[in-house]
């Protein structure tokens, strides 16, 4: 297996408390989620999607030993793939701006329908960008934010990587909604308040 | 889109955020209707509080950027930058402008740059590093930081970091002096360089790591291409601490050829482990760039560069002499091709590299990172002192060894006894083997004495030193050595008895030790004879004699014979010396086992102690005594049943041994064994199994197998530890078989690495047999339908593959070759007809069908979503399997061509957790099938009918059962719970009932995956 034993003893020492092994644990995974995306990108597949559920446990089974790791524990390596995913998708945005333009991005689109590439690139940044500062107020919001819009994690599986309950999960998801709102479209006062 | 049709919340300070998120947390808490009210009860005083809570609660309904899913986001974009190779075409990086790329590799690209501000164009080397490692600020700044400790590094062999900095888009990069040269082994290789000249190269790389310590800064990341030599021949160290830069370890980083990652040779057991790097990991580099610069070879006798094998030789094996490496053709490389790179002959190279260079290149790579040099000055100064004819520190202190560096350094004006130079001529061909570490008689030898005496202590010495490791692998037979020195003895020495008297006695010790008995008891009689005509009024050399044939006989078990000489030392010692003399505790334990032998435990344990108080009393360092009474006495409790006090002796003893011996001695194996048979007479089994498993560790790495033999001999292994693979067992003429896979043979106790083999047993757990033979990690078997075949899956190739061998263990063949492919085979299941095998391809999950003789590939399932565990239906028609595409694994049926796959539990909502593991089960009679969920919070196994009804749940227990299989008759359900942290084997009616389990318990060792069929109607032919 690639790198197995590096891998699984890794996620163990960290789920042992070991913090250094996470930050040799990343970048492996950071490589396979980045591997796995273009290959799933390469295939002859219409509409050209990646899946980052399907993604995220491709990359669980690629690289972690099952005969080792507890299943419950598979909700920790979906944390830090979708964490993984998280910097592939934004380090891509942020590639392709380097290559292609320079500035800062304008607007960001709320729907996906006939973006172009650079408007793609640009909303991720700016989601990013949110979400530092997000996470500077909240962290665990801002994670939640992660394991669900970049990892593609269910409720139930942000919910048991981050040791709280889905319906924590869920407040978490409507906060970074209204924050995002707000951080994405500046600091215009509001005219009304819902009565 | 407009940005203004929602309000937005004004609040500013993370303050402010943080009291809105707490109040939002209680509004959300609320169904729906009930918050307005809430709000305006909550804020009744802080109404701009209720106001920003109701915009924020708002704008959360509306359309947002989170409601695409960042992968479906970013694919285009992603799909875009990926049809190019990962450069980043860049142009200028800092100050520098960039000529050319030189190379690339997982840690970044290096680019070839100038500094066109500067009037002499300085050219660098330019390192880009990837683009994860920009977006985290913490590393960044670490970077910065460190970058000022490497600059600070001025010497003329390394090559200077210049600048470095952040490009606009948050990629660090650094520059360093652009160095053009070779790597040194091939530098080396080309101009044909001489050892010597080799090692002066050599010395010329310790000094710059040792200055580069000194500041302390560690390489982690040694090897030929980070030091190269320049046309002038000067030495240039690349990468100093680079990794250490990028928070990464050399064991970490990424060498990226066709996507796999290699575990860099050049890593230190500890790097490889993951654990703390320091100083002594250089060290070890620095050895094993020695190894190559002598020999051409890499110290292990690697099969492959596959990560698991590299990083087990590493962790495990010892690391071979260069002279024996010298003399071993490689790929690539013959014999004489190695020796002509070096400007010799292969025979000559092996003889110039043998003892010091051996001893020094060992030392350095020692798995301990104590025990190895304990600087990089040490090391270079052991080179030096090897190259000017001192001895060299490496060798151990040894009188023999020291002398004979001392004739040869001095060849003209030593004058030297001519007994000494005809005992050294003598025994010449015993003073070339290499110094062992068993200090404990060497340091027994007294002070000066006659010249005779002297020869005899030189030479006592030498045979100490002579007993080999059984990994001694010059090529000669250590045995041979001893045998030779043995015929010579009896013409050596002519007219001094009492010397040669102690030779013999020397002899067969070294003798015993190597565990060959009958010559052992042959020289010691024959020393006894001597002695006997010697001194007929007896003398203290007589009751030592008699003391190590006493143990000699106890050993060939003639204990009778084993009491006369105890006695007779005794009586001799006490007449002589009198009742408390030290040397009486010796024989005391000699006669304490002798009682154990004949049963008289009581008798044995009293003996032990007196031994023990005289050991005690005894001034002077005399711990290696002292243990060896305590474990005596150790052994006399256990065997008259007091296995606590037994324990603790032993533990006394373990603790004394290690202070004053190396762990792979037998004595400390031996304790150790003895150690864990009390742990097991206790009942402890889960302690005993580890320190069994320790101990045989200890003795692999030992001296000798015979010393296995010897020391376990009082004991009876625990069942489920076989020694070795028995010939295979004809399975009984009716019933089934389960095959299963367990680790009970490691993972060594030093490391991760498990030995995952396939078991086989009856159903009530007896005859319990290996089948694989320990070289790979194997899983998933399935017995074949007729009970003559198992299937299983093995980790090879950098992959997984499905293999086929007979229910015996005989005849493994290699059913798949998608491993080399990254497609992978795993999870074999047979067809009911026997003539296909479903499984699951590892890379991309998909279900695949194969013909038993290895034909017809074909995917089931070509699906994007991972499916995998197929299960067939028992009359072939149909496939159950699991499939990830509506989100998580759930189950599915679909025909045996792969079409019509329809999902099974459509009405009971049933949402098997379990994953891509264990597999769905059917019954035999097709009504059931049976699976693992976790719907009810734990992993518990259900049955269903084929078409989702009637879910069963059979096991409720908060421990973990997974992976069911039925019975050929369908009455029961084999599968696996993990109980003290690792699986075992249960097996219960198929309605749940009566579960029970039948491997043993263990808290190091697993046994799992099970597999029911029947067992063969006939012995499997062939």
């Amino acid at each position: 297996m690639q790198g197995d034993a590096d891998i699984t003893g890794l996620l163990l020492a960290w789920r042992a408390g070991d913090a250094g092994a996470f930050d040799r644990l990343f970048p492996l995974i950071y490589d396979e989620v980045r591997r796995i995306a273009r290959r799933q990108l390469n295939r002859e597949h219409p509409g050209h999607t990646l899946d980052s559920t399907a993604l995220v446990h491709e990359a669980y089974f690629r690289l972690v030993d099952q005969t080792r790791v507890a299943w419950a524990d598979r909700s920790h390596f979906f944390a830090v793939a979708a964490q993984a995913m998280h910097r592939v998708l934004v380090d891509y945005a942020r590639q392709y701006r380097a290559e292609k333009r320079g500035g800062a991005p304008e607007r960001v689109p709320l729907t996906d329908d006939m973006l172009s590439v650079e408007e793609r690139a640009d909303t991720l940044i700016l989601i990013d960008d949110a979400l530092r500062r997000l996470a500077e107020l909240d962290e665990r919001v801002s994670r939640v934010v992660e394991c669900r819009f970049f990892g593609g994690l269910t409720e139930e599986e942000t919910a048991q990587a981050l040791g709280v309950t889905a319906r924590t999960v869920r407040r978490d998801w409507t906060k970074a909604r209204g924050w995002l709102h707000h951080a994405l479209n500046g600091d215009a006062r509001h005219d009304r308040a819902l009565s | 889109m407009p940005s203004t049709a929602m309000p937005a919340t004004t609040a500013r300070s993370p303050d402010q955020w943080r009291r809105l998120f707490t109040a939002a947390d209680e509004a959300l808490d609320l169904p729906t209707e009930s918050r307005e009210a809430f709000i305006a009860q909550r804020c009744a005083d802080d109404p701009a509080l209720g106001a920003e809570l109701r915009a924020l609660l708002a704008s959360a309904e509306a359309l947002s950027p989170l409601d695409t899913p960042a992968a479906a986001l970013a694919a285009p974009l992603v799909a875009e930058l990926s049809r190019e190779p990962d450069a980043v075409m860049v142009s200028r990086i800092g100050p520098y402008r960039i000529l050319r790329e030189i190379g690339r590799g997982g840690m970044g690209a290096v680019y070839l740059a100038e500094r066109d501000d500067d009037q002499f164009r300085k050219r660098v080397a330019v390192k880009l590093l990837p683009a994860w490692s920009a977006t985290d600020e913490h590393r960044v700044r670490r970077f910065i930081e460190e970058r000022q400790i490497l600059a600070a590094l001025e010497h003329s062999d390394i090559a200077r970091l210049l600048d470095g900095g952040v490009t606009v888009d948050g990629l660090p990069w650094f520059a360093m002096e652009y160095v053009e040269g070779m790597p040194i082994d091939r530098y080396c290789d080309t101009h044909g360089l001489t050892i010597e000249q080799r090692l002066a190269l050599f010395r010329r790389v310790c000094g710059a790591v040792a200055y580069a310590h000194r500041n302390l800064v560690v390489h982690r990341d040694l090897k030929p291409g980070n030091i190269l030599i320049d046309t002038d021949g000067g030495v240039k160290l690349l990468d100093f601490g680079i990794a250490k830069l990028l928070g990464g370890e050399a064991g970490a980083e990424l060498t990226q050829t066709r996507d796999r990652v290699m575990t860099p040779l050049y890593a230190s057991p500890e790097q490889v482990r993951g654990g703390p790097v320091s100083t002594t990991s250089d060290i070890y580099a620095l050895g094993v760039l020695l190894h190559e610069l002598l020999t051409g070879h890499d110290p292990y006798r690697l099969r492959s560069r596959e990560p698991y094998d590299v990083a087990r030789a590493i962790l495990e094996e010892e690391p071979e002499r260069p002279s024996v490496s010298a003399g071993r053709a490689g790929t690539g490389h013959d014999v004489d091709g190695i020796a002509r790179a070096r400007a010799t002959t292969s025979v000559r190279l092996r003889r110039r590299l043998e003892g010091d260079l051996d001893s020094i290149v060992v030392t350095a790579l020692d798995k301990n990172p104590a025990r190895r040099y304990r600087s990089v000055e040490q090391l270079e100064a052991d080179v030096q002192r090897h190259l000017t004819g001192l001895p060299v520190a490496a060798r151990g202190d040894s009188r023999v060894y020291r002398a004979r560096k001392f004739v040869r350094r001095h060849r003209a004006g030593v004058v030297v006894g001519a007994t000494f130079s005809l005992v050294v001529v003598g025994f010449a061909v015993i003073t070339g083997i290499q110094a062992v570490r068993i200090r404990a008689e060497a340091e027994r030898v007294a002070a000066e004495r006659a010249a005779a005496e002297t020869a005899v202590q030189y030479v006592s010495t030498t045979l100490q030193e002579a007993v080999p490791s059984p990994r001694d692998t010059r090529g000669v037979d250590a045995r041979e050595y001893l045998d030779n020195a043995a015929a010579r003895i009896d013409s050596a020495l002519p007219g001094q008895p009492a010397a040669r008297a102690r030779l013999m006695f020397e002899m067969g010790r070294v003798y015993h030790r190597l565990g060959v008995d009958d010559r052992a008891q042959h020289f010691l009689e024959a020393s006894l004879a001597l002695q006997r005509a010697l001194y007929p009024a007896g003398h203290p050399d007589l009751a030592t004699t008699l003391n190590a044939l006493g143990a000699v006989l106890l050993d060939r078990r003639d204990v009778d014979g084993a009491e006369r000489a105890f006695n007779e030392a005794l009586g001799l010692r006490a007449r002589l010396l009198g009742p408390t003399h030290g040397q009486g505790a010796r024989t005391f334990n000699g006669l304490a086992a002798v009682r154990r032998r004949q049963g008289r435990a009581a008798d044995a344990e009293s003996l032990a102690l007196k031994a023990l108080s005289i050991d005690q009393r005894r001034p002077g360092d005399n711990r290696a005594d002292v243990a060896q009474s305590l474990r005596s006495l150790g052994q006399a409790l256990a065997d008259r049943g007091d296995g606590e006090e037994a324990r603790r002796r032993y533990q006394e003893s373990l603790a004394l041994l290690r202070q004053v011996l190396p762990e792979e001695h037998p004595d400390v194996a031996g304790t150790v064994f003895d150690l864990a048979a009390a742990f097991k007479q206790s009942g402890d089994t889960a302690k005993a199994d580890s320190l069994f498993r320790y101990a045989r560790g200890l003795y692999e790495g030992l001296l000798t197998t015979a010393a296995l033999a010897t020391s376990s001999r009082d004991v009876t292994l625990p069942a489920g530890l076989p020694l070795s693979t028995s010939p295979p067992v004809a399975s009984a003429p009716s019933g089934s078989k389960i095959v299963f896979v367990s680790d009970r043979e490691g993972p060594d106790p030093i490391g991760h690495l498990g030995r995952q083999e396939i078991y086989i047993m009856n159903p009530d757990g007896s005859d319990q047999m290996r089948l694989t033979n320990g070289e790979f990690r194997d899983n998933s078997p399935a017995l074949s339908p007729d009970g003559r075949k198992v299937a299983f899956s093995r980790q090879i190739d950098g992959g997984i593959d499905i293999f086929l061998m007979n229910a015996d263990g005989t005849g493994e063949t290699r059913l798949t070759k998608l491993a080399p492919t990254h497609l992978g085979a795993m999870r074999p299941a047979w067809s009911p007809d026997g003539t296909w095998i479903a499984f699951q391809s590892y890379v991309r999950p998909d279900v695949y069908l194969i013909n038993v003789d290895g034909t017809g590939l074909l995917n089931l399932t070509n699906h994007p979503s991972p499916d995998g565990c197929a299960a067939w239906s028992p009359d072939g028609r149909r496939i159950a399997f699991v499939s990830v595409r509506e989100g998580r694994p759930t189950l599915y049926v679909m025909n045996a061509d792969g079409s019509n796959p329809v999902l099974l539990s459509v009405e009971n909502d049933v949402k098997p957790g379990g994953g891509f593991w264990p597999a769905p089960a059917w019954s035999p009679d097709g009504r059931r099938i049976a699976f693992v969920s976790d719907r009810d919070g734990n992993h518990e196994i259900y049955t269903i009918d084929p078409d989702g009804k009637t879910l069963v749940r059979l096991t409720d227990n908060a421990a973990e059962d997974a992976h069911p299989s039925w019975s050929p008759d369908g009455r029961q359900i084999v599968f696996h719970r993990r109980v003290l942290g690792h699986g075992q084997i249960f097996v219960m009616n198929a309605d749940g009932t009566a579960q029970h389990r039948i491997t043993e318990l263990s808290s190091v060792a697993f046994n799992g995956f099970p597999s029911w069929g029947r067992a063969a109607t006939k012995s499997p032919a062939r």
